[in-house]
């Protein structure tokens, strides 16, 4: 082989490949990838071609745009962060903001898309819904069945249920379907008679497909898994993950087809849609998405699903902010979920509210 | 912005490259110095002006020392000026201030270095200002070194050049430092992540060492991988920055670990404390003290909070050891030694990591579960938490092995090495572009 002398092949490559890359992204920045450039000036715009690649298949044959694929891409820009892929996992606005565009029709960057729900929720803060359910008499549901049209098979006169105490054994059919905070509590709760449909990154838009489900020995996704089993109970604690993406309309549109499938597949489970979980007051404070403004903002929505007779609202919140209605900063490391020792305060929670038909 | 940061590789070295190389050699300390300079403040504007004002005063004091040559009072005196001032402004900004100026631990000892080498006669003070501050805040190594020592990198400063083969070579270590750094470290170091997201308490006993292993794995390759990056991006502008990492995991005992570990800053050490204290060279006793004393220091220069001091004071002790007791038996057992190693170094990284030590005593009564403590343990949770990792577990390992030296030093300026690197780097780039991006662990230092 001829000797090479005085050439710098690996340095030429790299400088035209980096230039070339660099054009298509500025290009593409401005076109088909422009959902990803939330970073502007401050990142290069090579990371709006990576990320555009990751999520959105390549410059000359994007993904559809409408496929509302948004869901799987915090799961899939972390496949090997085990239980805190999150993108809350505490840093990284810049990865949320850059993840959170996809499928997206406004062209608000994703703090901005959800600034006009912080402020009229600010206001609302914690204590509506909780107050509501926290007695668990009459109804004790927030919000009545106004709106929610996924409620199309309630009776005509929908009999009232009332939380009440329950022991270990209510749980024996009852599933949990959630992200990464859920995972938590399958590891560090203690119990093991309920079944567990969790996965860290899952988003309320894939969570049907999410390979999460474990029945014997074999790994099927949600759906499938719903096809074979039937549950008495269902809860669905799932949305911190969908922060960063679209408005509390466009969440709540998925969430709310995403409870009237489970009514589908398991027409007499009692389905309980859980409140996300708030984060630490400083992460709050400091976090244009991921703070608890905006995750009020989702769960005052969410509670309006609840119906009194087949899907009721919890709140877990009651259980785990402090005097300043944050998360208590002793029950969590990374400001977003709770530490392994107080995993069990779900599951005590749920005890205290639970509905007997 | 760190050498690991798109902006870096997109934006800085580009611009500064066409510039530094476009130019006529004399220029080109100016524009390294000058490009350093930006560099810095891009991170942190005052600590742009706080090297500047550092650089300003030592070659001010170096100046007055060398021109005080002939008097040993006044020659001792602007040394002692400057060791207070260099000491001064370190430990004023660890002890008082929130927030370091980016790399201020190592361009003080490397000033230090130059106060000293200057005051020892090994070398002539510096010819100009210019000429201090490309020897001190170039930037491939001003965040976290390696340190120089004067006596050797001034006369780089003042002739350096390059050629096509370092270029390609330091292009190479560059990538080989980015992946280290972007595909190992911050993979691996997500687990030690989860690990304080699940709190202490509630770690199985295998979870709690895998933790170390994954702090220890990360701290290798996040710092020899920045070190990498620094040697190649000096070997791309023509100097030849020392090795700070020479397999350290291969040490047969603690010793010679850390004289394959971090080597500049234990090379700094030992020339500019633990010799002028006498080194081995007065009795048995006072052997020992001196180097308990270097490692305390070692401890303080880490950090400022308690854990740093009992993390120095513990190595201090085991190389103690190793010097008066140990060391025959060391040699003596090959595969006991390696295991020794293996054992020892990442429970001194743990006291190094976790800097409270109520959560410290929890994290060691995981590790060794004899006593109890656990809340809410799940003795399975290794299975759920480690099955990604082992793969990057393997890759570091094969990495750090022999045969990748001989590949490496066979193989590395061939065709295929280079499609190879080409492509590591994309995939680099990729990774970084859509995940997390951490700094380097020792830019708090």
């Amino acid at each position: 082989m001829k000797k090479r002398k005085n050439t710098t092949p690996l340095l030429s490559a790299l400088a035209a490949s980096m230039l070339c890359a660099s054009l298509v992204s500025t290009v593409s920045a401005h076109g088909i990838y422009e959902k990803y450039n939330a970073g502007g000036w401050s990142q290069p715009s090579i990371s709006v071609l990576m990320q555009g690649l990751a999520h959105g298949g390549s410059p000359w044959k994007p993904a559809d745009k409408t496929t509302g694929k948004d869901g799987t891409l915090l799961a899939d820009s972390q496949t090997s962060t085990g239980m805190l892929p999150d993108a809350l996992a505490g840093q990284s606005d810049q990865t949320v903001a850059g993840s959170s565009l996809d499928g997206q029709n406004d062209s608000g960057t994703p703090g901005g898309s959800s600034t006009g729900q912080q402020g009229a929720s600010a206001d609302s803060s914690s204590t509506e819904p909780q107050g509501a359910s926290a007695d668990g008499s009459a109804s004790g549901q927030p919000g009545t069945p106004a709106g929610s049209d996924v409620l199309a098979n309630s009776p005509e006169e929908p009999k009232q249920h009332a939380f009440t105490e329950v022991t270990q054994e209510y749980f024996d059919d009852a599933l949990f379907i959630g992200d990464s905070r859920v995972t938590g509590v399958q590891l560090y709760s203690g119990w093991d008679n309920l079944t567990y449909y969790a996965e860290g990154g899952m988003t309320i838009y894939s969570m049907f497909q999410c390979k999460a489900a474990k029945e014997n020995g074999r790994t099927l996704t949600i759906e499938e898994a719903l096809q074979e089993r039937s549950f008495g109970k269902i809860y669905l604690e799932i949305g911190i993950n969908e922060m960063g993406t679209g408005t509390v309309d466009s969440f709540m549109a998925a969430y709310e087809e995403a409870v009237s499938h489970l009514r589908e597949l398991q027409p007499d489970a009692i389905i309980y849609v859980c409140g996300i979980m708030y984060v630490k007051q400083s992460k709050s404070e400091s976090d244009p998405i991921f703070n608890n403004p905006n995750i009020q903002a989702r769960n005052d929505r969410i509670a309006q699903l609840a119906d009194g007779e087949n899907i009721f609202y919890l709140d877990i919140n009651e259980a785990v902010t402090d005097e300043t209605g944050n998360l208590n900063p002793d029950y969590t490391w990374d400001e977003v979920h709770l530490l392994g020792k107080y995993d069990m305060m779900w599951l005590e929670y749920f005890c205290s509210h639970a509905i007997i038909k | 912005m760190g050498l690991s940061d798109l902006n870096f590789i997109f934006r800085f070295l580009p611009v500064f490259l066409l510039l530094y190389f476009l130019c006529p050699a004399e220029y080109r300390n100016g524009i390294l110095f000058g490009a350093s300079i930006i560099f810095c403040g891009l991170g942190s504007l005052p600590g742009a002006l706080v090297l500047l004002c550092s650089v300003t005063a030592n070659y001010m004091l170096v100046s007055a020392m060398d021109q005080r040559r002939g008097s040993l009072p006044w020659h001792r005196g602007w040394l002692l000026a400057a060791v207070l001032f260099n000491l001064g402004l370190l430990c004023y900004f660890k002890y008082r201030m929130p927030a370091l100026p980016p790399g201020i631990s190592f361009y003080t000892f490397t000033l230090l270095s130059m106060d000293i080498d200057v005051y020892l006669r090994r070398e002539r003070g510096p010819r100009s200002w210019l000429e201090l501050g490309t020897y001190t805040a170039m930037f491939p190594k001003l965040l976290s070194g390696p340190i120089t020592a004067y006596q050797e990198a001034i006369g780089q400063v003042r002739r350096h050049r390059t050629s096509a083969k370092k270029i390609e070579y330091g292009l190479s270590l560059m990538i080989a430092g980015l992946a280290f750094k972007v595909l190992i470290a911050d993979t691996v170091g997500i687990l030690w992540r989860d690990i304080r997201t699940v709190g202490f308490e509630s770690i199985s006993t295998p979870l709690a060492w895998m933790g170390a292993a994954a702090y220890s794995v990360q701290l290798l390759f996040d710092f020899q991988g920045y070190s990498l990056m620094a040697v190649g991006l000096g070997s791309i502008l023509g100097f030849d920055l020392p090795w700070n990492f020479d397999h350290p995991y291969r040490s047969r005992s603690v010793s010679e670990f850390y004289r394959r570990w971090h080597i500049s800053l234990g090379r700094w050490f030992r020339n500019y404390l633990y010799i002028p204290l006498g080194g081995s060279r007065k009795g048995a006793a006072r052997t020992a003290c001196n180097l308990m004393a270097v490692w305390i220091v070692t401890g303080i220069w880490h950090g400022v909070t308690l854990n740093f001091i009992l993390w120095g004071l513990i190595l201090g002790l085991l190389i103690v050891l190793e010097k008066f007791c140990l060391g025959n038996f060391l040699n003596r057992h090959k595969v006991f030694s390696h295991l020794y190693v293996w054992f020892a170094l990442p429970l001194t990284w743990v006291v190094f990591a976790i800097t409270d030590f109520d959560s410290l005593r929890i994290y060691f009564t995981r590790l060794f579960p004899f006593w109890g403590g656990g809340i809410a343990v799940n003795g399975m949770d290794w299975i759920y938490h480690g099955r990604n990792y082992l793969g990057f577990f393997l890759a570091a390992l094969a990495v750090s092995c022999p045969p990748a030296d001989y590949l490496w030093k066979k193989y590395w300026d061939t065709l295929a090495a280079k499609v190879l690197l080409f492509g590591l780097f994309w995939f680099c780039i990729y990774r970084l572009a859509n995940g997390l991006q951490n700094p380097f662990m020792y830019l708090s230092f």
